[in-house]
């Protein structure tokens, strides 16, 4: 047998490795048959037979296809897509939804603390008496009750539409993360 | 226009069932079988389609094998011939395809009148 044809079916073999030995020898002995019959009765070439053939790798490919069977190929894939996912959604609920469900949470109530505390200052300056704990401060410059209240209040708007801001990712997140782990559970 | 996309379609489905036929005739090995379907070039195909397809077919338990001794010094040829459970397969198939002819014919008897 031609050296080319010798590598021809080793590399054969080798893609076949997946499958059963006896199951392999059975199919590089159909080969070679086959390569011997081309040659003597299509009166071809040791390279006319490889071309004939295709790349090994096709070949082989072509019998594992045949061979396994379409739910095992999908299993396989289906565990790729599964480690991605999970490892992807095991990062998330690691990092992703704490900062983002608890800073949301956070800044939602901070929006709403911060014009009462600046409400609740005011009213105290009504009763003339200053809590000095309240109150906004650059420098030397202290607000007066009344613009720490309307101050309090867009601080108070800003935070709260941060936190509205963060709250909708993390919904964003976990029904991506749920339509990820429906994709994958639909395809079993 | 694409024809060779549905050739292959149609190729796809009825080379298994004219296989089945030719083997159903007598046992015949591998390159016997693609070098005699090269006569109609709608079913002619190559040893990567052929053996792999018959691996499926033993699998399946439709065909049986055996190895025997060539007289002429080649390697041994592997022999397919059709089991009792692919006889069976081999009249459903042959059932089924008078249906679609005369679906189609009844179809392009419509088309003509």
């Amino acid at each position: 047998m031609d050296k080319i044809l010798n590598d021809y079916l080793e590399k054969v073999d080798k893609y076949l490795k997946p499958m059963k030995v006896t199951d392999r020898m059975d199919i590089i002995k159909e080969i070679e048959s086959d390569m011997a019959e081309l040659r003597e009765h299509g009166g071809l070439s040791a390279n006319e037979i490889i071309d004939r053939l295709g790349e090994p790798k096709k070949l082989a490919q072509a019998y594992l296809g045949e061979t396994i069977t379409e739910t095992k190929g999908m299993s396989f894939r289906k565990l790729g897509a599964m480690i991605a996912f999970y490892s992807m959604a095991g990062l998330g609920g690691i990092i992703i939804l704490p900062v983002t469900g608890i800073t949301s949470i956070a800044l939602i109530l901070s929006g709403i603390l911060c014009p009462l505390c600046g409400l609740v200052k005011l009213l105290a300056s009504f009763v003339g008496y200053d809590i000095p704990f309240i109150g906004f401060q650059l420098g030397s410059f202290s607000a007066s009750p009344a613009l720490t209240l309307i101050l309090s209040i867009i601080v108070g708007l800003v935070f709260a539409a941060i936190g509205w801001g963060l709250w909708l990712v993390t919904k964003a997140y976990i029904r991506a993360v749920s339509a990820g782990s429906e994709k994958i559970r639909g395809r079993k | 226009m694409n024809i060779d996309d549905w050739k292959s379609q149609i190729k796809r489905g009825t080379l298994e069932f004219g296989i089945l036929l030719m083997i159903s005739q007598e046992p015949c090995y591998g390159y016997e079988i693609i070098s005699r379907l090269e006569k109609w070039p709608i079913l002619s195909v190559k040893e990567n389609t052929v053996y792999p397809l018959l691996r499926r077919l033993l699998k399946e338990e439709y065909l049986s094998s055996s190895w025997q001794e060539t007289t002429e010094g080649l390697p041994p040829r592997k022999y397919y011939s059709l089991t009792e459970k692919g006889r069976e397969y081999l009249q459903c198939m042959k059932t089924e395809w008078k249906n679609l002819l005369s679906a189609i014919s009844d179809l392009e008897g419509k088309e003509n009148g």
